[in-house]
């Protein structure tokens, strides 16, 4: 179920807040269950077949943690429970790719292909697979007790908000809240704003970049002009992360909704002004995950300089095939990987002088080329793009711009550009930080803005699903 | 106004305007206007355990939220309006 829909809008997320509010809050366990309950329903509205694989994989994470606490063998059920994670998401995610790479290969010598099936891929399988082998982790590391009751485990893996898409909350951040967690209206509120922005985000600015986007990289690059190669892949950028950041922001505001604080996504990341902060700003709640349960296992920066770079090449080959199993992802991650290495060999005194705002427009740039990897088809559509947003040649050729963007268009990129750079200066000026967190005036704006939004949403939602009379159109 | 009545107030304000498309839908308590679409709107689908494991049943559902939740006919024509008063688009 996607939190945009009007299923969900209208249908689960208002019958499911009254059920768990009507639960009298002393029973915290039948909230649990209750919400248990739900979220495998979330998850069957998607993607019903996978329900047992979801369940089972479960309860042979919940046995394996329950073992760690009894057996001197934990590395044994480490190992055990990392095989069948892996496994299932090797199976599920790169079989098909791995498949259709051999194939190809053996045809190139003349050899038969291979005979493979496509298998589908499970909904949200890379996220709860994630959380699942840091439970362990953190089980085997002795950080967090082995959880006894199954409701709960089963609960941290299913919990619908974060379910499909994140954030991925790592076991012992969230451990405490499903025996005690509070239940207050500045919460309630707080949760519902939340989810309004986020809304907006998604539908407003995500949807109507995409759309732009879209047309752009339908295209054969040898079509593009340079004006509409950067329109495009600009569009795209601030697609990726509303889109992200506002499914992040739903989902952290249904959790604080019921009392949950799940941890945050994202930073204003394209305020960031070096590749470093960038992803100390992005996604974070991977970049938690692979520094906490990869990064340092595997050394870290502790060790050699050169050990160091490998380590983060390692974690970024990851990062990029996590999100998918194709070359463009290897290389998006791997194209980080590099400028991060860059970065760490960098010398220091070269961009001291430097001002911020320009650093900050640099990383944003490398981060936009980095994003045209991430888009692209194959790894050759991927050049192709960047070369025509070098094409000099074509720098006025913007005939073609007026049939791609329209007067809304132009608002939400100008809106998008706003709202991804502005927090620069809340950032480097604490004097205007805390003049915002103070005024009454304020915090009211931002709840009558949220509802603002939250109705926009929902009236552009209508115009997604209508179809009007074909004459409506000439 | 305190900080407390206005989040309440708020509060309020945010879960009606997700209920009150399926309490309309229920009760028909104020008149809407009527659209002229050229497609017959998506009846609500019947449950089957085979319909629900295919997720046909699911797809229609949401097809059929999408056509028949209270007040849409409204938020078709305030889209449209806003499209063509501000924007100056046609969508």
């Amino acid at each position: 179920m996607v939190f945009s829909s009007t299923t969900f809008l209208f249908g689960f997320l208002p019958a499911f807040l009254a059920v768990y509010y009507a639960i009298p809050g002393r029973f915290i366990s039948i909230r649990n269950l209750f919400t248990l309950i739900v979220s495998y329903l979330f998850y069957s509205w998607g993607a019903p077949s996978f329900v047992p694989l979801l369940f089972l994989s479960t309860v042979a994470d919940y046995l394996l943690g329950l073992a760690l606490l009894k057996t001197q063998r934990k590395r044994t059920v480490l190992l055990l429970s990392l095989v069948v994670n892996i496994g299932l998401l090797g199976y599920f995610k790169y079989m098909n790719f791995f498949a259709g790479e051999v194939s190809r290969t053996l045809s190139l010598f003349g050899l038969d292909t291979l005979l493979w099936t496509q298998i589908a891929l499970p909904l949200g399988i890379s996220f709860f697979t994630f959380q699942k082998i840091g439970y362990i982790i953190d089980v085997y590391r002795g950080v967090s007790a082995p959880q006894r009751d199954f409701i709960t485990f089963a609960l941290y893996v299913a919990f619908f908000p974060k379910l499909i898409a994140g954030p991925i909350v790592r076991y012992h951040e969230i451990a405490d809240q499903f025996t005690r967690r509070e239940h207050t209206l500045p919460q309630v509120y707080e949760g519902l704003t939340r989810f309004g922005y986020g809304l907006g985000k998604k539908v407003l600015i995500a949807d109507n970049l995409g759309g732009i986007a879209d047309k752009v990289f339908q295209l054969p690059y040898t079509d593009l002009t340079l004006p509409m190669a950067w329109l495009g892949i600009l569009c795209y950028t601030f697609q990726i992360y509303f889109d992200f950041a506002g499914y992040s922001d739903m989902a952290i505001g249904i959790g604080r909704m019921i009392g949950f604080h799940l941890p945050e996504n994202f930073n204003f990341p394209y305020i960031a002004t070096g590749i470093r902060e960038f992803w100390r700003r992005w996604h974070m709640s991977l970049t938690n995950w692979l520094r906490d349960y990869l990064y340092i296992p595997l050394g870290g920066n502790r060790a050699s300089k050169a050990r160091t770079y490998v380590n983060l090449w390692v974690v970024f080959a990851v990062t990029g095939l996590w999100h998918g199993a194709n070359w463009t992802f290897l290389v998006w991650g791997m194209y980080h990987g590099m400028l991060l290495t860059l970065g760490r060999i960098w010398p220091a005194f070269l961009t001291r002088r430097i001002p911020g705002m320009m650093l900050m427009g640099g990383t944003f740039i490398l981060v936009l080329i980095g994003w045209v990897f991430f888009r692209s088809n194959t790894i050759l559509d991927a050049f192709g793009y960047i070369g025509a947003m070098f094409n000099l040649g074509s720098f006025y050729s913007t005939q073609e711009i007026p049939f791609l963007i329209n007067s809304k268009g132009w608002f939400f990129l100008a809106m998008a550009a706003v709202l991804s750079f502005s927090p620069y200066l809340v950032d480097r000026y604490p004097n205007i930080q805390q003049a915002i967190g103070h005024s009454r005036l304020i915090s009211y704006a931002e709840g009558i803005t949220a509802i603002i939004i939250l109705v926009y949403s929902i009236i552009t939602l209508s115009g997604v699903t209508y179809s009007p009379f074909i004459y409506f159109r000439f | 106004m305190g900080k407390k009545v206005f989040q309440v107030t708020l509060t309020i304000v945010f879960l009606l305007i997700m209920v009150l498309p399926v309490l309309q839908v229920m009760t028909r308590m104020l008149p809407e206007p009527r659209l002229s679409e050229k497609r017959q709107l998506t009846s609500r689908p019947g449950l089957t355990v085979s319909s629900f494991l295919s997720r046909e049943f699911q797809n229609q559902f949401d097809a059929y939220m999408n056509d028949n939740y209270g007040f849409r006919s409204l938020m078709v024509m305030l889209n449209n309006q806003i499209n063509i008063t501000i924007f100056r688009v046609t969508r």
